[in-house]
């Protein structure tokens, strides 16, 4: 299993825009991809379910990846967050 | 999860082993099929930490478990003396390249099917029409029809373009601008014209791509692997532009090049190997032409076998190659009749008995792509009937005269001549010969529809808990204006990247729930809300556009994250005039986001709308 903690930059937080590049991103590799925020963990493949964490600016969230691809899905999901300033 | 332990309590709770006759999954269910119902424990079994539900369907037992439904599959395997059963075509235990090969083709052409049927039916219908003398092949409503018939055929690079794109993950529309490219008229034209054609240099063999199947099918693959790849390279400012030009600039002089021909190639090869087999030994030469010709067909290489054929008539004044092509068309006709036979899938059963007659009238293609090839040993049943009616046309000699036109029924008269009775027997013996084997070999029948459908409907997710996606209609969230999500001026709506919904143009400045279900989330913002319908349905309500910067401001909520909510209950209020003041567009797209596990998101009003009416229907 893959994981890394990030905290979010984004003054906005990760909302719907944000959510969807996410979860595209996600959606492209096979590995079972969740994002945790607070003790919640949701799939990082359902933009409803990223939403639901409602997760702002300053937020410590960790993205964990497991399967066949999950340091490829890693590396992009944290090039997604930095090229779209969401977080760091 | 401990899959041993889940497996084994399921056998139990089951009836045990000696209760199951077989058991096979799909996408997140478990399908039993029982000696006994009633020794199923199903309270129990939903207790079971893992089991998500159960379910009977008919005389199917099942247990919804969701995504990791192969791994308890392969736990009861593993764990109990239940084998994997030769009806357990989900199970991809058994599967072999080719098998695989044909799970692409017919799952690309199921898709497409109600096109070329439909065209196959006016073809073929023309074809008697023409051999009766009803119509002239001059006549303008002959030129029309035919256009109309043949038009499916003909372009059937693109309609696959377009479905392959899908099963590959590439831009469909990229892929039928593909498809286009490879059937322009100047490209026919120029690779038809005899001349030598080469590109920057590298030469292009001629090949006629109207009607073929397997370039298009390798184009599109390659297609998609090279337009990822392009994607991830390129900033995505540029993408929008780049990504689909590159694509295309790669993939069509790849196809002229190296992809298409390569069918062509192997194809003279084959013509002439074939023809030398002929010439040697020719009741052998016809079992395996007749017996192959499908696939030739199916890869284009039929084109190289022609001018042979051509140069028989002209030097000896008839052709022995193309009968046996005849023999391979009532060959998939008799195997789609057979599947008509003994499918109990009632749909089914009426689409494999039209194909067949198509089939018969020469159009093969719905009979071989959408029913034999699909169930796969029908198709093997299909070959074998080409076989026999290829071995012995060439056992009696058959002679045909006239060179082009149908290749069913209808054209017949091309045989008009010594052989012509001969010829004529070899239909009833190929159609026979093709439905007693498909008979005989047998198939796994599709499920019967609810069932088959019923894996679409029971995917959605939230927060990692799975219900049941049903059919519903919302109703509409806001009072205002119905638009059109491609109208909304922000691509992450309008593109549809999140999913398809609706807009609204707001006339009101309230919110309420379209639905009676669970407030996912409400941002802390304000300004979009997450419900999860009783039916499944992920709704996102996003009023204005960048109204996130607002922080907050001129929103109030009137629900918590987590509340039950009835349809129609206020959950947001805010003040239009101040939000327009500032600035902001306050368009409200409406959006499924779990777009996917649905057939069809439509809208069921234009126009004005008012809260209480009906505004979006979701079909599974």
């Amino acid at each position: 299993m893959a994981e890394k903690t990030f905290t979010v930059t984004a003054d906005t937080g990760i909302h719907a825009r944000p959510a969807t590049l996410l979860v595209q991103a996600a959606g492209k590799f096979d590995s079972e991809i969740n994002l945790e925020y607070k003790g919640r963990k949701v799939n990082l493949k359902s933009i409803m379910g990223v939403m639901s964490l409602g997760i702002g600016q300053g937020a410590e969230i960790k993205i964990t990846a497991e399967g066949s691809d999950e340091q490829d899905a890693l590396n992009t999901l944290e090039e997604t967050l930095k090229r779209e300033g969401l977080a760091e | 999860m401990d899959y041993k332990k889940m497996a084994i309590s399921i056998v139990e709770l089951v009836g045990g082993e000696e209760n199951i006759h077989h058991v096979i999954h799909c996408m997140t269910r478990l399908r039993f099929n029982l000696a006994d119902q009633s020794k199923v424990d199903r309270k129990q079994l939903e207790k079971v930490p893992g089991v998500m539900g159960t379910n009977i369907s008919g005389a199917q037992f099942q247990i919804i478990i969701g995504n990791d439904v192969p791994k308890v599959y392969n736990a009861i395997l593993e764990n109990t003396s239940i084998k994997l059963e030769g009806s357990s075509k989900q199970s991809g235990k058994k599967t072999n390249v080719l098998s695989g090969i044909f799970d692409v083709i017919s799952g690309v052409f199921t898709p497409i099917l109600p096109a070329i049927a439909g065209a196959g039916m006016i073809k073929g219908l023309l074809a008697i029409a023409l051999t009766f003398g009803w119509l002239s092949d001059k006549s303008q409503v002959y030129i029309i029809l035919n256009a109309i018939g043949d038009g499916a055929f003909y372009f059937l690079p693109i309609l696959l373009a377009v479905s392959a794109a899908r099963k590959f993950g590439s831009n469909i529309y990229v892929a039928a601008a593909i498809g286009a490219a490879l059937l322009h008229p100047t490209i026919t034209a120029l690779l038809s014209s005899g001349e030598k054609v080469a590109f920057l240099g590298i030469p292009v063999t001629a090949v006629t791509y109207s009607s073929t199947v397997i370039p298009i099918l390798l184009a599109v693959w390659i297609a998609s692997y090279v337009e990822k790849w392009i994607d991830k390279v390129i900033p995505s400012m540029f993408k929008l532009i780049v990504v689909p030009t590159l694509t295309m600039l790669v993939i069509v002089p790849v196809t002229l090049i190296a992809v298409g021909p390569l069918g062509s190639i192997i194809g003279n090869w084959l013509s002439m190997g074939v023809g030398a087999l002929f010439a040697n030994t020719g009741l052998f030469a016809g079992l395996i032409l007749g017996g192959t010709w499908s696939l030739i067909i199916m890869t284009g290489m039929h084109y190289a076998f022609i001018p042979i054929s051509m140069n028989n008539i002209a030097t000896k004044g008839y052709d022995f190659l193309l009968p046996s092509m005849f023999m391979a068309n009532m060959g998939q006709a008799g195997a789609a009749f057979a599947v008509a036979l003994k499918s109990k899938n009632k749909s089914f059963k009426s689409l494999a008995m039209t194909t067949s007659l198509t089939a018969l009238m020469g159009i093969t293609e719905p009979a071989m792509y959408g029913v034999n090839m699909r169930l796969k040993k029908p198709f093997i049943g299909a070959l074998a009937g080409g076989a026999v009616g290829g071995a012995y046309y060439s056992a009696v000699g058959v002679k045909y005269f006239i060179l082009g036109g149908n290749v069913g029924l209808p054209g017949i008269a091309s045989f008009i001549g010594s052989t012509f009775v001969l010829a004529v027997l070899g239909f009833p013996i190929a159609f026979a010969a093709g439905a007693i084997s498909a008979f005989i070999l047998g198939f796994e029948d599709l499920e019967s529809e609810e069932e088959g459908k019923a894996p679409a409907t029971e995917k959605a997710e939230t927060n990692g808990r799975k219900v049941i996606v049903a059919a519903e209609e919302l109703y509409s969230p806001i009072k205002g204006e119905v638009v059109s999500l491609s109208e909304v001026n922000d691509p992450t709506f309008s593109t549809g990247i999140m999913g398809q919904g609706i807009a609204i143009k707001p006339e009101e400045g309230k919110v309420v729930s379209p639905v009676a279900g669970k407030v996912t989330t409400i941002f802390k913002t304000k300004h979009a809300i997450g419900i999860t319908s009783e039916n499944g349905a992920e709704i996102l309500i996003h009023v204005g556009l960048n109204t996130v910067k607002l922080n907050g401001e001129y929103f109030t909520a009137h629900v918590s994250d987590g509340d039950f909510v009835e349809a129609g209950k206020t959950l947001v209020t805010f003040d239009m005039e101040a939000i327009k003041a500032e600035g902001y567009d306050l368009i409200t797209p409406v959006i499924i986001t779990n777009t996917d596990r649905y057939q069809s998101i439509s809208p069921v009003k234009e126009g004005k709308i008012n809260t209480k009416e009906k505004f979006m229907a979701l079909l599974v």
